[in-house]
């Protein structure tokens, strides 16, 4: 199965919820599917669920996700157990598992070999980790995922290969890109005009 | 130890500085306050399992429009040196550190010492700025200006807090 394919049966689930996106062959297949309300992780490999865990629980009225990678989210398996004990119900994780650093390689992760990342999720105290490997089960496991009133895993075996285009977002851009697209959705101000400051220097 | 006037104190400048969001990982000083963070709902609190996590915890809970902080050990401090490099100050994401300042004056423990003497030079070589907060009375004022300080610079700030802050200006065990 192709990530990208597998993105374009999710979107109309996932409709404007706020994204946070793994580096490289996530950010650009779902950049190229739906390019607004996502945050692209650049470089801090490891950190996309612990940013959708920061946002989830600064904003429990809204549904957050985090599409990670079987290589972050085995660079931080402690999170597993972090967000089994935080328990945000608005937020939903998808691991899109090609059991290799597709950026960093080709070089096999150890999905490859002896980890079963929903396994490992529900002995860490996960209630609802699944494991998938059909198109049509995991597109089914996902709409459920969108509408339980709990935290939840699926975990999504596919190909080795980006489809999506490139990115010529840099950090700083992909920053506000996404600051002013909750500001927007959210109707809130993230970045104030801080106490103090006037015009003059 | 339990919670004392001391934590309660600093728990109170912590909200006076605008922090509504802590993530945290516990050190023997910081324990106490941790907990007073937990049960006082003026903050949300995440619980960490090492302490770069809190990193990223941080930067999605300001993405959420809080004011967060990462409350740890400076050994955590070191732990999270790439994140800090290649999210905070990559992405340009405020974040308040506050840190619990383990090896320097005071330190009753001598496998402190290590991280102790290389925590200064490694927050200079990141381009961190930071305050040692050793007087109990000027912990308040120093947090709020660092808070300050992360969401006018974008970037990190830490404030360092020593034995002597932590004990409420009584000299450590």
């Amino acid at each position: 199965m192709r990530r990208i394919d597998l993105l374009r049966r999710i979107a109309p689930v996932v409709g404007d919820d706020l994204v946070i996106c793994n580096q490289g062959g996530n950010s650009q297949d779902w950049h190229e599917i739906r390019p607004a309300n996502n945050f692209y992780l650049q470089h801090a490999m490891g950190s996309t669920t612990a940013i959708a865990l920061g946002l989830a629980m600064a904003r429990p009225d809204e549904r957050v996700w985090a599409f990670e990678g079987d290589g972050g989210m085995l660079m931080n398996l402690g999170l597993l157990a972090v967000l089994a004990n935080a328990r945000p119900a608005n937020l939903k994780v998808i691991i899109f598992d090609n059991e290799n650093h597709e950026c960093g390689g080709p070089y096999p992760t150890m999905t490859a070999s002896t980890v079963d990342l929903a396994a490992t999720a529900r002995a860490c105290g996960w209630a609802d980790a699944r494991l998938e490997t059909a198109e049509d089960g995991f597109v089914d496991a996902v709409g459920a995922l969108a509408d339980s009133g709990d935290l939840g895993l699926v975990v999504v075996k596919v190909d080795v290969g980006t489809d999506g285009a490139p990115m010529t977002i840099d950090a700083v851009e992909g920053k506000f890109r996404f600051v002013r697209d909750v500001e927007r959705k959210l109707g809130i101000e993230i970045i104030h005009a801080p106490e103090h400051y006037s015009t003059t220097f | 130890m339990m919670a004392t006037r001391v934590h309660a104190r600093l728990v109170d400048e912590l909200h006076e500085a605008g922090v509504d969001f802590v993530a945290s990982l516990p050190d023997s000083r910081i324990a106490p306050l941790i907990e007073a963070v937990e049960a006082d709902d003026r903050f949300r609190h995440v619980a960490l399992s090492r302490e770069d996590e809190g990193v990223g915890v941080c930067a999605g809970a300001w993405f959420g429009g809080a004011t967060p902080c990462l409350l740890i050990q400076n050994s955590g401090l070191l732990e999270s040196v790439n994140d800090l490099v290649t999210l905070s100050i990559f992405s340009q994401v405020p974040l308040l550190l506050v840190v619990a300042y383990r090896g320097y004056l005071g330190e009753a423990h001598w496998y402190h010492g290590p991280v102790g003497r290389v925590t200064e030079a490694v927050l200079d070589a990141l381009s961190i700025p930071y305050a040692v907060a050793d007087d109990p009375d000027g912990v308040g004022t120093t947090l709020a200006r660092a808070r300050l300080l992360a969401e006018t610079s974008s970037h990190p700030v830490c404030v360092l807090l020593t034995l002597n802050a932590l004990e409420g200006g009584h000299a450590p065990d």
